[in-house]
């Protein structure tokens, strides 16, 4: 499949977070550029390039109307501000928020999620390092928000490191979202722990919207090898899919150690 | 808050988001066309490369172009159930979903959903018109929506969309966000906007996308309609003359505007017992080969004004459809009944047929009836 975007690392702070509104329409300026998908460590080399201007830029962004970077979160206290007075506290505080209230009882899992993905988009870099800070609490809904913070800024080997620990984790979703972000980065590392879930028949946590884990693993799979091996089919279901997974274990032993990003396709091969 | 409102306070719609104010564009836009009530959805699919990716078909193995893919298969989805479940019984959607590949925010009114392949397959429109993410709501209809999405499933796909035409999650969470069994009480389990892996469209969610349609455009009305005819008339041939008993009956749906401007098709057909059938099959007498016919016209508060229309001739023994172009008045008993009962004899018939001469001797009555939804009316 060939399928990405990707952020710029140095993409300019935007002011403004979870808890503030700013009525006013802005330009998007500080929005995180989106760079075709190429391997980690391409991305790596090329974001300083990317970020400053240099020939992969992509040009800026034109208008933002609506936008989901302005959303309050409900059960939180909402506050009008300009961006001047935003502060590094403050947004420190809201990075770490992100995080830590993501299983506030009060709010909703879309807006837990929209505030992890903004700063994911506006602030990628602060995000990654809250996130990472969070990853061993004990908090098993917290150390989810943590993980998938982590998947979605994960721009630097540290991090993708971190991610590569967490496929050894005791929680399915965790190695799901894990393993999905490193093969989307063309890690294949990632590959066997989606093997490894081909047969685990419960819900995603904080699916939206609710999708088993099997069929999430066996997506992925296919998208990222384009290989069968039993997985391709309709009225597909849970037996069929652990059926199969012997096959791609097999799979995995004979070809894992020769496959190959391809990041052209956004595959690997 | 409660436990028990917490219960459906969680979920994949952010509740009372407060959003800069939304540029005026297209969003989900409707229109009417008789009884095809198209629904388009612009979606700019931000971050996804301008060639639209790639993407293998889990059913074929097949690869495709993912943003021609997600329309297809979203397409599809909705648009086999709304051909199969007509909303009122006579108006039939027909989705048009638009994907444009996008690489930055665009301010052109369209949805707009950010794409990023490193979430797992989660799937997210945020409306901040509804309370919370159960409730069906008419926003995506005024105004842009906005959302992330992962790589995504057909399936999830297609669910997203449900949302993108007002329609809540029917799935529950509990207060730690988990999905729970059941459904939001009246509402099934099993179906599309129950989870992500079911494809099933019932007669309800069409109703449901039908009842927000029209809580912003007005859709049409829906009126059906029954005619039983009965009678005879003479035919002079050169075996002799004969007398043909005959009756027939037609079914027809109308729909009416908010200008009271109504139109429909309908069916006829012959009861196979009448008289003369054989004798005046081969001189082109419609037998017994059903009727398909057009009707249009206007309704007041009082009644209806209808002329029913049809390319086929000779037209004996449908007098009324042979009525082109008379106007055959129908009074309402109710704001959702109207009937009448025409009697027609020989001059009625030659005059609206336009013969001359003796014979034809026709004796006929035609009994009409009319009947809207109750529910559309109050």
């Amino acid at each position: 499949m060939s399928i990405g975007g990707r952020r710029c690392l140095a993409a300019a702070p935007t002011p403004g977070g979870a808890a503030i509104v700013d009525p006013t329409p802005t330009r998007s300026a500080g929005r995180g550029r989106r760079l075709r998908r190429r391997s980690l460590v391409a991305l790596a080399v090329s974001a300083a390039t990317a970020c400053s201007g240099g020939p992969s830029a992509q040009p800026p962004e034109v208008g933002t109307g609506a936008d989901v970077g302005a959303a309050a979160e409900v059960g939180t206290t909402a506050q009008v501000s300009t961006a001047s007075e935003v502060s590094e506290v403050d947004t420190a505080s809201e990075l770490e928020a992100a995080i830590t209230q993501f299983d506030d009882p009060g709010r909703p899992l879309s807006a837990s999620l929209s505030v992890i993905h903004r700063h994911a988009r506006e602030r990628p870099d602060a995000l990654r390092d809250a996130a990472s800070r969070h990853l061993g609490t004990a908090d098993a809904d917290r150390r989810y928000a943590a993980v998938y913070a982590l998947a979605l800024t994960a721009d630097d080997e540290t991090s993708a490191a971190r991610l590569r620990e967490i496929l050894d984790a005791a929680d399915a979703t965790e190695r799901l979202v894990a393993a999905n972000a490193l093969v989307a980065r063309g890690d294949k590392t990632g590959i066997p722990a989606l093997i490894a879930l081909l047969d685990v028949d419960e819900d995603v946590r904080f699916g939206v919207p609710p999708q088993r884990t099997w069929r999430a693993a066996r997506f992925l799979l296919v998208q990222y090898t384009g290989q069968d091996l039993g997985l391709i089919g309709p009225d597909f279901d849970a037996a069929r899919s652990a059926a199969a997974k012997p096959a791609w274990e097999q799979w995995w032993a004979e070809h894992g150690a020769a496959l190959q990003w391809d990041a052209d396709a956004g595959r690997f091969r | 808050m409660t436990a028990a409102t917490r219960t459906i306070v969680v979920g994949s719609l952010i509740a009372a988001v407060a959003l800069r104010p939304a540029p005026a564009g297209a969003t989900t836009t409707v229109a009417t066309d008789g009884t095809t009530v198209t629904i388009t959805v612009p979606i700019d699919l931000v971050g996804l490369p301008e060639d639209g990716g790639q993407i293998t078909d889990m059913d074929t193995g097949e690869q495709h172009v993912y943003s021609d893919w997600l329309e297809t298969k979203g397409e599809a989805i909705w648009n086999d159930a709304f051909a199969r479940l007509p909303y009122r019984g006579c108006l039939t959607f027909d989705l048009d979903i638009q994907i444009h590949p996008v690489r930055s925010h665009l301010d052109r009114g369209h949805h707009r959903i950010d794409f990023d392949p490193f979430q797992p397959g989660n799937a997210v429109v945020y409306d901040p018109g509804v309370d919370h993410h159960n409730m069906d709501g008419t926003r995506a209809y005024t105004h842009p929506l906005l959302g992330d999405f992962g790589l995504i499933t057909q399936e999830t796909f297609a669910h997203e969309v449900g949302h993108l035409l007002g329609l809540g999650d029917d799935y529950l969470r509990d207060a730690d966000k988990n999905v729970i069994d059941g459904a939001v009480e009246g509402r099934e389990e099993g179906t599309l906007m129950h989870g992500s892996d079911s494809t099933t469209i019932t007669q309800a969610i069409v109703d449901r996308v039908g009842a927000l349609v029209d809580e912003v455009h007005d859709l049409p009305q829906c009126w059906t309609g029954t005619m039983e005819a009965v009678g005879s008339y003479g035919v002079d041939l050169p075996e002799g003359s004969l007398s043909c008993d005959y009756s027939w009956t037609a079914e027809f749906t109308l729909t009416v505007d908010d200008a009271g401007r109504a139109a429909g098709t309908g069916n006829a057909a012959i009861d196979p017992s009448s008289g003369c059938i054989e004798v005046l099959a081969p001189v082109g007498y419609p037998g017994t080969t059903p009727l398909s016919f057009e009707v249009e016209g206007v309704e007041d508060d009082d009644a209806f004004a209808l002329v029913f229309t049809r390319d086929l001739v000779p037209t004996f023994p449908y007098h009324i459809l042979t009525a082109n172009p008379e106007t055959v008045e129908i009074a309402k008993s109710d704001p959702c009944t109207a009937a009448a009962s025409i009697e027609q004899g020989t001059e009625d018939f030659k005059r609206q047929a336009g013969v001359e001469g003796p014979g034809w001797d026709v004796v006929s009555t035609t009994h009409i009836e009319l009947r809207c939804r109750a529910d559309e009316r109050e």
